[in-house]
């Protein structure tokens, strides 16, 4: 079995070939060999007839020579009688001589011997005609007419009967013959079937393995390396073959492996440097923080507002208490969410305080949904807007700058226009901040300290989509569109938690 | 598992293969056997010590048969002898001369024979026995001066016995009447003299003893057996023709016998005609049965045939033998006819 297992597919190829060729060949030899037994036994049926004819053809001979001695005494015609005696008596020899219970062989027996007396008789005639006894020779032949006769019916009986047997043995052969076609055809028929199961077991066992490696190879390509490796069990081509199907895997799964690794170390380093940007951010916020005490921020301005009042001067009062709600918004709300209107108090108490600071420099006008005042976002988002507007579009242009918000519902969501006359930006800036590589600038003097690219991280982070801010303008001098998209439905359900 | 699998389709293999090799060696095997019984099997062969031939001369074909049967079964369980019935299984329908010149030349170890004597015969006899061939006349004692032994029934008795049924058919109606004995003319030999003076002389004895007071005319009219249609028109003038018609009518053979109740029935003459049979055929006890025949006297024919095959064996192995043997004869009639018929 091991032989077999471990012989390449050309060598088992030609062992099927050569069983399956010995085997039709051996089959067919058996069938014609009993075919030509059988032909020949057929041949044979009717031997012993045959040969009781020559016994009487020999027999009749005798006779008619004998019988032609005694009429013509040629010395021509007593040769022929010897030749045809001699002959005879040679055939006599093939005939049973034994007692049996085979009654033919006993007709046999009685030819022989009633034959020989005949003989005896003949050789007495044909000496009495040389003696020329006429007498005796006359006598003798009458007495060999009469056996001549008896044997000539005990032959002829005996073919009669031999004939029947032989017939009944030829019917029989001839049946023989015809169940034997029939034998026969079962025979090849059946090593037809063998010879089909034979070559079914020899291919199966070649294919077999080769559909099975095809089916694991089809498993791997589309991505399951996981698949069982493929049992070597014969060491033909297709085992070759499927041992190195079997490494490949191996290989290629020991590879994902260390990829894999390899792709989590640099994650990991990726999370250490966010960390630290995050420690670093919050390092710094602490710092502020540490600079401004809030309360004591609060109380301050508060005592100048009221000081302000006291003294009756209702514009700095004012200013202050714009200053101190602004201050106290920053504070409080930087890490929780607002309503809307919260959100554009804010952006109120902020322009305000600019205005004084600039000498009312900026026209700020708003267009609002008053329905959508009490939704929930993100606290801090409108101001580092207007801000952004305030400081980077409007500043310093020639012309005279506004900044205009709207708050107005579309089917899906709420959008918040701020837009600006100011200078504008180039669509490569736009592309920069959206994509967050401006890098957050040194706070200045005048800012809040939370940029744009701050506001829209947490916008997305918040509402959990991208689409959520936009930037339009049409370039240089030409104003400033920025817009956020809120969605309804987030809004709906963070406003309920 | 798969390797268990694996020996588990090479297991199924290999037996696939061996059965199939199995099935094409029976077939061969049976081929083989189909092409012996395909020939004609030559029985089993025996080898005999002696070979014997019976002779006769073609009458009475039940009774020899059932003698040829008794005499082959003989020789072949306790004589180391084959028998042979010379004659039936040639084409020829020969004389008994003849068959006895056949079996001269063949060289048999002994011959029986039923035949009448004639001249002819009796050289032929006189060869054999020059030849060292024992000869045993059966039934027929005709050559009693060449023969060895003598197997058969005592006519004398056998006259008796056909005498006393006579006798009781007459009793059971009493008056004048006819007997007539069916006589084979071919027939040379003395045995069926003896037997109608065995059964004159009987019949006269009982009509002495009883004071039998009415006529018993007893007649024997010759027929010659060898031709069919003679003693079909014998039977029929005794029958019809010659007016007063035998009462009781006795048959010497067995072909007689059945030659005579169907012509009883062809001329309705069942009841007034009665017949004394010879042997026992199918159509005799059937007869028998039917009250056509009154009664038949059967000869032991296998006795017969065994106690020949003894008697040649016997004079083969010491040269001396005796003369006579006797056979059983039995009596059918409607009382028994029942144990003989097969069923």
């Amino acid at each position: 079995m091991k032989k077999w297992k471990n012989l390449s597919i050309q060598l088992k190829l030609i062992a099927a070939f050569l069983l399956t060729f010995f085997l039709i060949f051996f089959v067919n030899l058996i069938l014609y060999a009993n075919i030509n037994y059988m032909s020949g036994r057929i041949d044979q049926v009717y031997q012993s007839n045959s040969s009781l004819n020559e016994l009487s053809e020999a027999l009749s001979a005798v006779h008619g020579s004998m019988t032609e001695y005694l009429n013509v005494k040629s010395s021509d015609t007593l040769d022929s009688y010897y030749r045809n005696s001699q002959e005879l008596n040679g055939r006599l020899q093939e005939l049973n001589t034994e007692i049996c219970s085979d009654e033919l062989l006993m007709m046999e027996r009685n030819i022989r011997n009633m034959t020989l007396e005949y003989l005896h008789i003949t050789d007495e005639a044909t000496q009495a005609k040389r003696g020329r006894n006429i007498e005796k020779y006359r006598l003798r032949y009458e007495e060999a007419v009469e056996r001549f006769e008896y044997i000539n019916t005990y032959i002829y009986s005996l073919n009669n009967r031999r004939f029947k047997t032989n017939t009944n043995s030829y019917e029989a052969l001839a049946r023989a013959l015809s169940r034997f076609e029939l034998v026969g055809t079962v025979i090849l028929a059946a090593a037809g079937v063998l010879i089909t199961a034979l070559i079914y077991a020899i291919t199966k066992s070649i294919t077999g393995p080769l559909s099975h490696l095809a089916l694991r190879a089809n498993e791997v390509a589309e991505g399951n390396l996981e698949v069982d490796l493929v049992p070597v069990r014969s060491m033909d081509e297709v085992g070759i073959v499927t041992a190195a199907f079997n490494q490949m895997v191996s290989s290629i799964r020991i590879h994902m492996e260390r990829i894999k690794e390899n792709m989590e170390k640099e994650a990991a380093m990726k999370e250490k440097e966010l960390m630290m940007e995050g420690h670093l951010k919050d390092a710094q916020l602490k710092y502020l923080q540490a600079q401004i005490n809030p309360h004591f921020l609060f109380n301050t301005l508060n005592a100048g507002a009221q000081l302000a009042m006291m003294e009756g001067a209702d514009k700095t009062c004012l200013f202050v208490e714009n200053m101190a709600d602004f201050f106290r918004y920053n504070v409080k709300k930087i890490n929780q969410d607002a309503t809307i209107r919260e959100e554009l108090e804010l952006v109120d108490s902020y322009l305000y305080i600019l205005n004084v600071r600039f000498g009312g420099e900026i026209h700020f006008r708003k267009q609002v949904d008053e329905t959508l005042l009490d939704l929930r976002v993100p606290s801090m988002i409108l101001q580092p807007i207007v801000e952004n507007a305030a400081n980077y579009g409007i500043r310093g242009i020639d012309w005279e700058g506004w900044i205009e918000l709207l708050l107005y519902r579309e089917p899906e969501r709420i959008c918040i226009s701020i837009r600006d006359n100011g200078v504008g930006m180039s669509k490569e800036k736009i592309r920069e901040i959206m994509e967050g590589k401006v890098r957050e600038a040194d706070l200045s003097r005048n800012s809040t300290g939370i940029g744009l690219g701050n506001v829209i991280s947490r916008l997305r982070l918040y509402y959990n989509r991208e689409e959520v801010f936009e930037i339009q303008s049409d370039g240089e001098g030409k104003g400033t569109q920025v817009l956020l998209y809120l969605p309804l439905e987030d809004i709906a359900e963070l406003g309920k938690q | 598992m798969a390797e268990r699998n694996e020996k588990k389709k090479m297991t199924a293999v290999l037996l696939v293969l061996l059965l199939t090799g199995l099935g094409i060696y029976g077939l061969v095997v049976f081929l083989g056997r189909l092409q012996v019984t395909a020939m004609e099997s030559p029985k089993k062969n025996e080898i005999y010590g002696a070979y014997y031939v019976l002779i006769e001369d073609g009458h009475d074909s039940t009774l020899w048969d059932s003698i040829y049967e008794g005499a082959r079964k003989e020789g072949e369980e306790n004589c180391n002898a084959y028998v042979e019935y010379l004659g039936k299984n040639l084409t020829a329908d020969y004389t008994v001369q003849d068959k006895l010149r056949i079996a001269i030349d063949s060289g048999v170890d002994g011959i029986i024979l039923n035949g009448g004597s004639s001249e002819e015969t009796d050289r032929l006899l006189e060869e054999a026995v020059g030849k060292g061939i024992p000869v045993v006349t059966a039934l027929d004692d005709s050559a009693y001066n060449l023969r060895k032994c003598f197997v058969g029934v005592n006519n004398y008795i056998l006259g008796q016995e056909y005498s006393r049924l006579c006798f009781e058919l007459l009793s059971e109606n009493p008056r004048d009447s006819r007997v007539v004995v069916l006589m084979d003319s071919s027939s040379t030999g003395t045995g069926k003299n003896t037997m109608f003076w065995g059964m004159r002389e009987t019949l006269d004895e009982k009509i002495r003893e009883t004071g039998w007071g009415y006529e018993i005319k007893v007649q024997a009219v010759s027929i010659d057996s060898s031709n069919a249609f003679m003693t079909e028109e014998t039977i029929r003038k005794l029958l019809v023709t010659e007016g007063e018609h035998p009462d009781i009518l006795i048959c010497l053979s067995e072909t007689d016998t059945r030659r005579a109740y169907e012509a009883v029935v062809d001329y309705i003459k069942v009841g007034e005609v009665r017949i004394l049979g010879y042997y026992q055929s199918d159509g005799i006890l059937d007869a028998i049965q039917k009250k056509i025949i009154s009664s038949t006297v059967v000869v032991d024919g296998e006795q017969l045939g065994r106690f020949c095959v003894q008697a040649l064996t016997e004079y083969r192995e010491t040269g001396y033998v005796n003369g006579y043997f006797p056979i059983d004869t039995y009596v059918i009639d409607e009382t028994n006819v029942g144990q003989y018929l097969v069923p």
